[in-house]
């Protein structure tokens, strides 16, 4: 009696603690996050390159970029500045840069002025180093004679070396200022920029609602003038996870609780049992959702869509429960499967834990979920069943007869040698495909966004001369004068490449901010072109001598101040470039040079083997390096899981003598020829497809296990072929995922569960009778 | 950078109060199809209190090409085109400016030709005009537009049936003044 009521007040206790866990994770506002980024390995790479891999996607995951187009100026510009000014007003946007006046931007210009004689525009520097002194003058007789002449000074600057030097600076980027507005120039309609930087995490449901709401229906409206609007940036990719993952819960999910509901109805004939098996099912979701955002902050998009799929594999303790409540108490059912359960949770929490043995942090999350849900329904099944079930009693009658007449009447594969045969040659054939296939170890597996999204992103980020966030190259030194110097010897390497055709073009510091030893070195050719070119040049303008030297006087005076790092970062005009540096403090410092347009095989070889020609230089292709880890991680599944089915075997062997096939052949057969057929199906095979073998593995050994232990009791198979049932369907459904990774398991888990299931009954033995109930 | 610029021409003539709008002068002003002559260049520059002088020959064929050559004191040619500047000096190639990558030489090669081509009503996209006409024409043309703004102060024309003249006043205190003469339609 006191332990009854002592089991009450757990029960009691059990649900209070569900509801905290639950009003805390409200609390925490609850993020779904669908970045392939969150997906990736954390990385065993040198973790300089990993926090410039960091720093250049945290920058990039805050901006969204809108271009306006139109097919006349001032619609693009109107439409800009109403856009602009709505997001301006939000609080969840930080800033929005949409406008330049023309002052602004002369001062960022003039910024660089008193530098004038460090700086050299690149062209300019090659004739000055081949003493084609002649030539610098004939441009600046050339500008100053022409109708269009440029403002100079012939004292300060008689050669217009800022002028050229600012020309070409400006032609190094795809923006342009233009009436205020920043416009694009390689666009073929007028086209214009607002850049947006958010105050929040992209992935916040109320940033992405509050910005792409306010966005979208101005889009329409403008739409209707004739203005089309391109976007690009994480936000956008946010959203369209959050939209799928929503989706694919609402289709896939509800589909397998459909298909569940609708047959354990069928087999239970009572409303009851049907309520009885969602209640731990859903509490188990709940906790496991609430668990994972307090312990991660966020949940993965994949997951929660993997998530849905616990619904199958929870589904287990009820139905035991109620499959052995038919023949007993309520309160006598807890002592006869207690250890049984217990053992079953044992298991399954080994088996999911084993995936955060994948140093992905989205598997991680889904290990952590599937113990916690698994637990929680567990716990839920053990606290409140005898209470829920005193008063009712499930009956599943009819079925259990069928079942048991299938497996009575099933063809068992060792009748004949033939048959065996027949199995030995399949399951050459399965081996032999599987050897030949190729491998599919791509980045694109872990990308959830569609298609037309990511063309979108590509189109925005072409036509401002977009650099890769993935693919750049490193820079590090002792100080960032040594990076600058380095990046200075790569130059001509990186210009090289573009004249070979292989580089689009790339955004370099040293291109901005030269080394003090480059800047020294173009004083000296300045003073070199003084000596030489000031004479003939004022002579032919027929300005008298005082002012030659006036001119000359002014390039001494400013040889004092070199534009050092600091000096630098804290001009106006530095803000945009100050990315490039990833790291300084006082022993290292690092720089990044970004790279233009997308990269083929034979670019990355070349960037690889330029990079090896300097010591401190790495070619960072984070594209390649996931696809390295998804290879290495697929290799090693694949021992892993080699190693179980050799374990679990030799393990097994010691409990089940000679009948130990019965137990392990069905799961690892149909693991073979699933595999052969994914091959079929799918063109190659990918780590996803072996980690639902684990499942596979798993629910296969349980039905072995379970049978051979009731002696094949007519409820066992019920139970077994309703949670093969379950989880074919929990499972399973993700084969309609529109999410790579979830689409390859479900596949796998949906031909792997069909196998085991139809293997199990060919190997198990024949029951002793065909019971008829 | 090119921004202060221009043609010049000091036209100190007194412009009377009588008005005149762009579609007036649309009337009086011819827009020839191809126009070639000779100019003088008077270039100031207030720092050095110092001119420049040069003079050459022109020819211009409408919404294509303008040349524009400089034969004294130093040879250089510039060609421009509504999307580009480019300047040579014999066979070198000494500048080459892209309108695309470079809006503020797409504004000014546009002054420039809608000026020569008198496409008065280009000019109002950038300019507010005021002006008399009287034994022909001159006018005084306000920049309006930010860009230009930022280049020159104002813009004297003077012409009859083609321009004569022309001045800008730059914001430092050049200024640049262009005569044309013995001009050929």
């Amino acid at each position: 009696m006191i332990q009854k009521r002592r089991l009450k007040l757990a029960a009691w206790v059990w649900l209070l603690a569900i509801g905290v866990v639950l009003a805390l994770a409200i609390k925490s506002e609850p993020i779904v996050d669908s970045s392939i980024m969150s997906l990736l390995p954390i990385s065993e790479y040198r973790p300089l390159a990993q926090e410039a891999i960091e720093q250049v996607s945290a920058s990039f995951s805050k901006r969204l970029v809108i271009l306006a187009s139109a097919d006349n100026k001032k619609k693009a510009q109107e439409a800009i500045h109403s856009l602009a000014q709505g997001l301006e007003a939000l609080p969840e946007v930080s800033h929005v840069y949409w406008t330049l006046s023309e002052s602004e931007m002369g001062e960022i210009q003039d910024e660089l002025y008193p530098y004038r004689f460090f700086i050299l525009d690149e062209a300019t520097r090659e004739h000055l180093i081949n003493n084609r002194f002649d030539n610098i003058q004939a441009k600046a007789l050339s500008s100053l004679y022409s109708p269009l002449g440029a403002r100079v000074s012939l004292i300060d600057d008689p050669f217009g070396l800022f002028g050229t030097l600012n020309l070409n600076h400006q032609r190094t980027s795809g923006i342009q200022v233009s009436n205020g507005f920043l416009q694009v120039t390689d666009a073929t309609l007028p086209t214009y920029m607002i850049a947006v930087t958010l105050a929040g995490d992209p992935f916040r449901p109320a940033i992405q609602q509050k910005v792409l709401g306010q966005v979208k229906e101005r889009s329409k409206v403008l739409h209707e003038l004739g203005v089309t609007l391109r976007m690009s940036g994480m936000l956008l990719h946010a959203e369209a996870g959050a939209k799928q993952a929503n989706n694919e819960i609402m289709t896939i999910g509800l589909g397998s609780f459909l298909g569940i509901a609708v047959v354990m109805l069928w087999v239970f004939r009572q409303l009851t049992s049907l309520l009885l098996m969602i209640v731990p099912v859903l509490l188990g979701t709940v906790v496991a959702t609430s668990v994972t955002l307090l312990v991660f902050g966020q949940v993965h998009l994949i997951t929660l869509a993997f998530g849905v799929g616990l619904v199958g594999v929870s589904i287990d303790y009820a139905l035991h429960f109620i499959c052995v409540r038919q023949g007993l108490a309520a309160d006598k059912v807890l002592g006869r499967i207690l250890p049984g359960l217990l053992l079953g949770l044992f298991s399954s929490v080994m088996a999911y834990a084993a995936q955060s043995y994948a140093p992905f942090p989205g598997l991680q999350q889904m290990a952590v979920f599937s113990v916690v849900g698994l637990s929680a329904s567990c716990l839920t099944v053990i606290l409140w069943f005898p209470l829920l079930t005193s008063k009712v009693s499930p009956k599943a009658v009819e079925v259990i007869g069928k079942l048991e007449s299938i497996r009575y009447n099933a063809f068992r594969l060792n009748a004949s040698p033939l048959v065996i045969i027949v199995l030995i040659i399949i399951c050459g054939l399965s081996i032999k495909t599987v050897i030949e296939s190729v491998s599919i170890d791509d980045v694109r597996l872990l990308q959830t966004s569609p298609k037309t999204l990511l063309d979108q992103d590509r189109d925005v980020q072409r036509l401002l001369g977009g650099t890769s966030s993935a693919q750049f190259l490193l820079i590090k030194g002792a100080t960032i004068e040594q990076c600058l110097q380095k990046e200075e010897r790569l130059a001509p390497l990186l210009n090289g490449l573009i004249k070979e055709g292989l580089l689009e073009g790339y955004q370099a510091l040293s291109g901005q901010l030269p080394s003090l030893n480059r800047q020294r070195e173009n004083v000296e050719l300045v003073k070199q072109l003084y000596a030489r070119q000031i004479a003939p040049f004022f002579k032919i303008l027929k300005i008298p001598e005082e002012k030659m030297n006036e001119a000359n006087e002014v390039l001494t005076a400013s040889q004092a101040t070199l534009l050092t790092a600091d000096a630098w970062l804290k001009l106006k005009g530095s803000g945009v470039w100050s990315g490039l540096i990833v790291g300084e403090d006082n022993h290292s410092a690092a720089t990044i040079i970004r790279l233009t347009g997308s990269l083929s095989e034979a670019s990355k070889l070349s960037l690889q083997k330029l990079s090896e020609n300097e010591v401190g230089v790495d070619f960072v292709d984070q594209v390649q390096n996931i696809s390295n880890v998804l290879v290495s991680y697929r290799e090693e599944v694949t021992v892993l899981l080699m190693l179980a089915y050799l374990g679990v075997f030799l393990v097994l062997t010691g409990r089940y003598k000679r009948q130990v096939w019965r137990v392990v052949l069905p799961s690892l057969l149909a693991s073979v020829i699933t595999l052969a057929l994914l091959v079929w199906l799918e063109q190659g095979l990918n780590l996803f497809h072996i980690m639902a073998l684990i499942l596979v593995l798993g629910i296969g050994l349980d039905m072995g296990v379970f049978l051979i232990e009731t002696n094949g009791s007519a409820y066992t198979w019920l139970a077994v072929s309703l949670s093969t049932y379950t989880s074919l369907l929990a499972f399973g459904l993700l084969a309609f995922s529109d999410t790579p990774v979830l689409h390859h398991y479900g596949v796998t888990v949906l031909i792997g569960l069909v196998c085991v299931w139809l293997l199990t009954l060919g190997m198990c033995k024949q029951p002793a009778k065909e019971i008829d109930l | 950078m090119f921004r202060g610029v221009f043609l010049t021409m000091m036209l100190w003539s007194t412009l009377s109060a009588a008005d005149i709008s762009f579609e007036q002068l649309n009337a009086i002003a011819a827009t020839p199809e191809t126009l070639t002559g000779q100019f003088r260049q008077q270039k100031y520059l207030s720092e050095l209190g110092a001119t420049l002088d040069s003079s050459g020959v022109f020819s211009y064929r409408r919404n294509e090409s303008i040349r524009w050559e400089t034969l004294t004191p130093i040879q250089n040619v510039l060609t421009l085109t509504p999307n580009s500047i480019i300047g040579s000096q014999g066979e070198h190639e000494v500048l080459r400016l892209d309108a695309k990558s470079n809006p503020v030489i797409g504004v000014l090669s546009d002054v420039f030709f809608s000026v020569l081509t008198a496409k008065w009503g280009n000019l109002s996209a950038y300019f507010s005009l005021s002006g008399v006409s009287e034994n022909g024409w001159a006018v005084e043309l306000m920049p309006i537009d930010t860009t230009v703004m930022q280049l020159m102060e104002k813009v004297i024309l003077k012409g009859d049936g083609l321009i004569r003249e022309l001045t800008v006043y730059e914001k430092n205190g050049d200024t640049t003044t262009i005569y044309f003469e013995n001009l050929i339609q």
